[in-house]
Parts: C-alpha cells; structure tokens; sequence
C-alpha cells in the first residue's frame, strides 16, 4: 500500500537559462519574449524524485501545479511527460511574480485541497535565484520542511529521511509526514521525455483554474515588492590570449596581480 | 534613525569543528548604511557566542539566542526567537532584518517572511535607500532595482533582506574597534520536534573563507582526478589562495559540495579567480563575474571560458599548473598581491 497518497510538485515555467536576458533599448523592460519557457531545473528533480517513488509504489499520485499566465499550460504539458500524473494550471495575469508570499499562499491553498501531505518543490527558481516560495507555503500549511535535499527517503511508517548539502558540509534529518521538501542539483538526473511519453501527457487531466474563483474571498493584495528598474550588468572587458605560462605570468605582473 | 538587526549564526558541529560567519563585517557594512546595527547571534554553543559577541565590533548591542548546548541550531527555532523579539518591542524598534544569503539565511528570512506577512528582498547587493535595492537575477546578468511597500494601515514591520556578502566589501581600517554597549542574553531556543538531526559530517574544508579570499583557484571537470586536484591545491597553496569548484568537479567526487561556486553555490568576488579545466557555464560564471581577474586555463581553445577571461591560455592543465608552480616559487622573493 502507498505510504502517501499524492505528491504536489509545484513547477515554476523560467526563461530557457541557456539564452541570456536583455534588457530593451530604452533600458525599461526584460526582453524575454523571445526565449521559451521551461520548468525551472530544481523542479524537474523535485518531479522526477516524486515520479520515481510513485514508480517505487510508495505514492499513488503526482499532481503538478503552477502559478502562471497562459504560458504555464505548455510548462505543466511538460511535466506530465516527464511523469506527473495530472496537472493544476493556476491562471492569472497578475504581475506580481516578485510577491513571493502570494504565490505561496496560493500555492499552500491547492496543498490543502488536495490533501497531500508531501511537496517535492525546488530549491530555488533560476530566473530569480530566489528560494522563497516553497519555506513559505510550509510556513502557512505550518508544515516541517527541509531544504537543499541531495537524497529522500520515504519509509512505511511516514517517516522521511533526508541528506542535504550546506556550506556546512552534509547533515541526514528526518521528520514525519506531513511535510515539505526542497530538491538540490545533485538529488537525481531527470529524464528526458521519451515520444510515447508526450504522446500521452496529451491525453492526462490538466485542470485549468482561475486564480479569482480558486479564491472568491480573496482580494489580491497589491504586491509588497515592485521592479522599478532594470539594468544589464555591466560586460567585462575583452581579455586577451596569452600563448605560454611564461607569458602568463608576465602579463600577471603588468596587471599588477604578478608572481 | 532606522535601526537594523543583522541575524548571525555561530555554530559547533557535532564532531567539534567550529563554523562562524566570516561575513560578520560585510553584513555590519550593509546594515550601517540603514542606520545603527545590532546584532543577533545564534548558535548552539553559549561559551563560543558569548566570545563572539565580546570580541565584535561595530555594533552597538549583541543579542544571543542559544539552543541547549549541543543541540542543533534549526531555523524554526531561529525564526520563532526573532519573531517573537520583533513582537515584544516596539513595531518600530527594527526598521530592517538582514542576514547573509546562505542556506541558513535564505531559509530563515523566508520563514520569518511568511510568518509576519512582510516584504523580502533576497541577495541584495547595493543598498539605495531604506526601502529601495539592488539585487541580480537571470544568472547575474541583469541588476534589478526593487522598492518594497509595507502594508498600509498596520503596524510598519520591518523589511526582510539577505545580504550577498561580496556587495559589500569592507576595509580593515572601516569598522570602530569598539566593543558593543550591552550583550544582553536571551531565553534558550526551544527545541524544534518536527525535524530531527540524525547524523551531521562538517566539511572538511569548510574553514577556509572563500568570501573573503583574495586568490582563489577554481577546479573544474577538467581536473579528472585526484591527482590533478593535488596539483591544484599546490598551486593554491603557492598563491596562498583558497579553492573552489565548479558542479561537474563536485558531482565527480572531486571536491566536496560546499565548494561549488556558481549560480546555485557560493558567490565570490577575489581579486584574481584561476578557472582551471573549467568550460564556462553560465551557471559557473555567475559566482565569479566579480572577480578582479580572471586567468583560465583550458585545453580547447574554444571553450567559453576563454573568453570570459582577462588572461586566456589555452593548455593542457597537466603541464600547465607544474610550470605555473614552478615560475612562482622561483620568483617567490617578490610577494604576490598586496595581502
Ligand atoms: C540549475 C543548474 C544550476 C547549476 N549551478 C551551477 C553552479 O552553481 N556552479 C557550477 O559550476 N555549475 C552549475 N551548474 C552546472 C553547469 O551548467 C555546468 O555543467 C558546469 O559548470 C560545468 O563544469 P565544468 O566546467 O567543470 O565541466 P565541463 O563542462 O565538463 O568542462 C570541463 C572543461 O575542462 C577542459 N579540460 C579537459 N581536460 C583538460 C586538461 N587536461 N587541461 C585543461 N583543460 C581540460 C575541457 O576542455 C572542458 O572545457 C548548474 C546547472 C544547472 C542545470
Ligand atoms: N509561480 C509558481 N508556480 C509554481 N511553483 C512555483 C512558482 N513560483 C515558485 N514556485 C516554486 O517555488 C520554488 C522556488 O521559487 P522561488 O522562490 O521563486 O525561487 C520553485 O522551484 C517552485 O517549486
């Protein structure tokens, strides 16, 4: 029998970090349309960590859930041919992908409706390298959580194991369910999403749902932090080559750094 | 005047060795540029904070928050005393909470985020004004300027920050040696039941202070083996620098894991950065853009790291590094860098 009934992996959709962000002439916007969108890195090891213990037969289910504008749908497409079993698009529009804690009370609402007593989250989004999200939400289901996991196990009696990295050196916790968890680099390698794979994602349930009707009661609140500028970092200058180690370590001394 | 409270943990782990944060003086820097900092440290050793704190200078009052001795320090814990330090006084007796951008950190201010439902700015790296920042985003590639707003009609709270250290380098000469007004001990942490320690293993070289190096030699993939890692640590050892690595060296079991410089590691900004058998991700490159100098050393004459660099050579690092070792020591009246 399943130790856990459902796992919620929630997925951030990032600009593809393989293509480097802009900024606009005039120096006011991202200019980000035209790079794709794909599931943050740390939440496809969080969501082929929670594949493989449905694989294991230790979780019956794997519901993917994110927060996004209409974008989010091809993000959460992804995530079910990588192994999820459904899918909850959150739509909105709302800008306010800077307020990490509405996002993470939106996201601690769908936790809670789903019952699941297990989120595999990532430990930190790479557009922002921010990691906020996922400690909030299991501050507002007021869930133990643990962070930066390198190995999870989960065991009969609900008690997880986890081995996590720190500038510390490593540490083995353990807590019982219910509980959250974040997904370092080095925790799995995630799969690659095999034709047949996305073939049938197709046909697996995505659930859309809007933002104000998930909370009637709720008004957004205006967002506790607002971008009032951008600006890309300034380049380096242009190095040189150098052809030997002798060269090298003249060159060294002229930039004054010399042995 | 605003007044800030910088959160510090200074830990003893299990098997004795003694991990303190090196960046007490650039979070000081940060946090005076918003008014008078005090400062919290926590830890789970009384003996080794209160030592701390008497030798601290710069700030104006030490707080500290110890577990019973031993025990784990765990961020619930930390969380709870600073929330409940933030209740007890005056909404306004803290215009600002800061601590540094490491796991620790980042967790804490989170927490303590969620908690009190308040704005929090992550890995600052230059300071505006009170509610106005500076921090990198898409791989440090673009500098954002953000402005936070407490809510209205409430009691103000104070604004949550974590401080990426190398923003805010310090001279030795900047901070007053005095000793603080008042070290005032707080009640211990209470235990935090939900997560357990079951087993802790200090890194090994966790000691070495990578912020604050001035030198520091970067392994890479390219490295291979343990053969090729000795020779970069003799290297690192001539120039009296510190090492780092890039993920793939890490993942090959090459160096350990809180070595990793990067995007998702440490953030480092050393006068002059040797990248040796390293191909230049732009996940590594974000750890290192401010490096002063930055020398590769990598066999393929295209890889990327080339030409990030100041000083690109294009060797083999298993030739390379014994001739680089053998130029230094025989030049070795002449002392590298001004340190
Ligand atoms: C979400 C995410 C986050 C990441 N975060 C980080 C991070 O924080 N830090 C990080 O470093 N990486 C990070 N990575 C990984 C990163 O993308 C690269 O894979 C990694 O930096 C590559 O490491 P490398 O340059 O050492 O290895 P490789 O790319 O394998 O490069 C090895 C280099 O060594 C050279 N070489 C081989 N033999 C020799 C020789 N004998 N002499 C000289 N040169 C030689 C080769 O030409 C090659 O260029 C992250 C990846 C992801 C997906
Ligand atoms: N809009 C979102 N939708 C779904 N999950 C999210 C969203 N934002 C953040 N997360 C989760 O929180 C983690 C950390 O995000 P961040 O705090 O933005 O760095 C991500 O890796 C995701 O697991």
């Amino acid at each position: 029998m399943a130790i856990c009934d459902r796992i919620v992996v929630p997925i951030k959709p990032v600009p593809d970090p393989e293509h480097p962000v802009r900024v606009s002439a005039d120096g006011d916007t991202l200019l980000l349309d035209h790079i794709s969108l794909v599931p943050n890195p740390f939440d496809a090891i969080a969501l082929e960590e929670a594949v493989q213990l449905r694989e294991s037969g230790k979780v019956s289910e794997v519901v993917a859930v994110t927060l996004y504008g209409d974008a989010g749908e091809g993000i959460l497409r992804t995530a079910l041919a990588l192994g999820a079993d459904r899918a909850i698009h959150i739509h909105s529009d709302d800008p306010f992908s800077e307020d990490a804690l509405t996002i993470a009370e939106v996201l601690a609402t769908v936790v809670k409706k789903e019952s699941s007593a297990l989120v595999l989250a990532g430990k930190q989004g790479v557009d922002h390298d921010r990691g906020a999200v996922p400690i909030m939400m299991a501050v507002h289901l007021d869930w133990p959580h643990i962070t930066l996991a390198s190995r999870v196990s989960l065991h009969a009696d609900g008690r997880v194991e986890v081995v996590r990295d720190t500038e510390l050196g490593t540490e083995t916790l353990a807590l019982t369910l219910p509980a959250l968890i974040t997904a370092e680099l080095r925790l799995n390698e995630p799969r690659y999403a095999s034709l047949p794979a996305i073939m049938k994602a197709k046909r697996k349930p995505l659930e859309r749902v809007d933002l104000a009707d998930m909370l009637p009661e709720r008004s957004i609140r205006p967002p506790r932090i607002q971008r009032v500028a951008v600006r890309e970092r300034p380049a380096r200058p242009v190095g040189e080559r150098v052809a030997s180690v002798s060269e090298l370590a003249d060159r060294l001394k002229a930039h004054g750094l010399g042995v | 005047m605003t007044k800030p409270l910088v959160c510090a943990r200074i830990v003893r782990t299990q098997n004795g060795a003694v991990h303190f944060s090196p960046t007490l003086d650039r979070l000081w820097k940060a946090a005076s540029e918003l008014g008078q900092p005090e400062l919290l440290l926590l830890g789970n050793d009384l003996k080794l904070l209160e030592r701390q704190a008497e030798g601290i200078s710069g700030y104006s009052k030490v707080l500290i928050a110890c577990t019973e001795t031993g025990q784990a320090l765990q961020v619930e814990m930390a969380a709870a005393v600073v929330s409940s330090l933030v209740k007890e006084h005056s909404s306004a007796e803290w215009s600002h909470i800061l601590a540094e951008t490491d796991s620790f950190g980042r967790e804490l201010m989170a927490h303590l985020a969620a908690r009190m439902m308040t704005a929090l700015v992550t890995e600052v790296i230059a300071i505006e004004d009170a509610n106005t920042f500076i921090r990198p985003v898409h791989a440090g590639v673009i500098q954002e300027t953000v402005r936070v707003s407490q809510r209205d009609g409430e009691d103000e709270l104070p604004v949550l920050i974590t401080i990426r250290p190398t923003g805010f380098p310090v001279s030795d000469d900047l901070i007053q040696p005095t000793a603080p007004d008042s070290i005032q001990r707080l009640d211990t942490l209470s235990d935090n039941e939900r997560v357990r320690v079951i087993d802790e293993h200090a890194s090994p070289v966790a000691d070495q202070d990578l912020t604050s190096a001035q030198v520091v030699v970067g392994i890479g993939g390219g490295v291979g083996d343990k053969e090729g890692v000795a020779l970069i640590e003799q290297l690192a050892n001539h120039l009296g620098g510190a090492i780092a690595a890039t993920r793939t060296a890490v993942d090959s079991g090459l160096v350990s894991n809180d070595l990793q410089v990067g995007q998702t590691g440490r953030i480092i900004a050393p006068k002059l950065y040797f990248a040796i058998g390293i191909s230049g991700a732009i996940q590594h490159l974000a750890g290192i853009k401010d490096a002063g100098a930055i020398v590769s050393i990598n066999s393929d004459p295209n890889a990327p790291i080339h030409a990030a660099a100041d000083l690109a050579l294009a060797a083999d690092l298993r030739q390379a590094i014994p001739e680089l070792i053998a130029h230094i020591s025989q030049r070795s009246e002449t002392v590298l860098l001004d340190r």
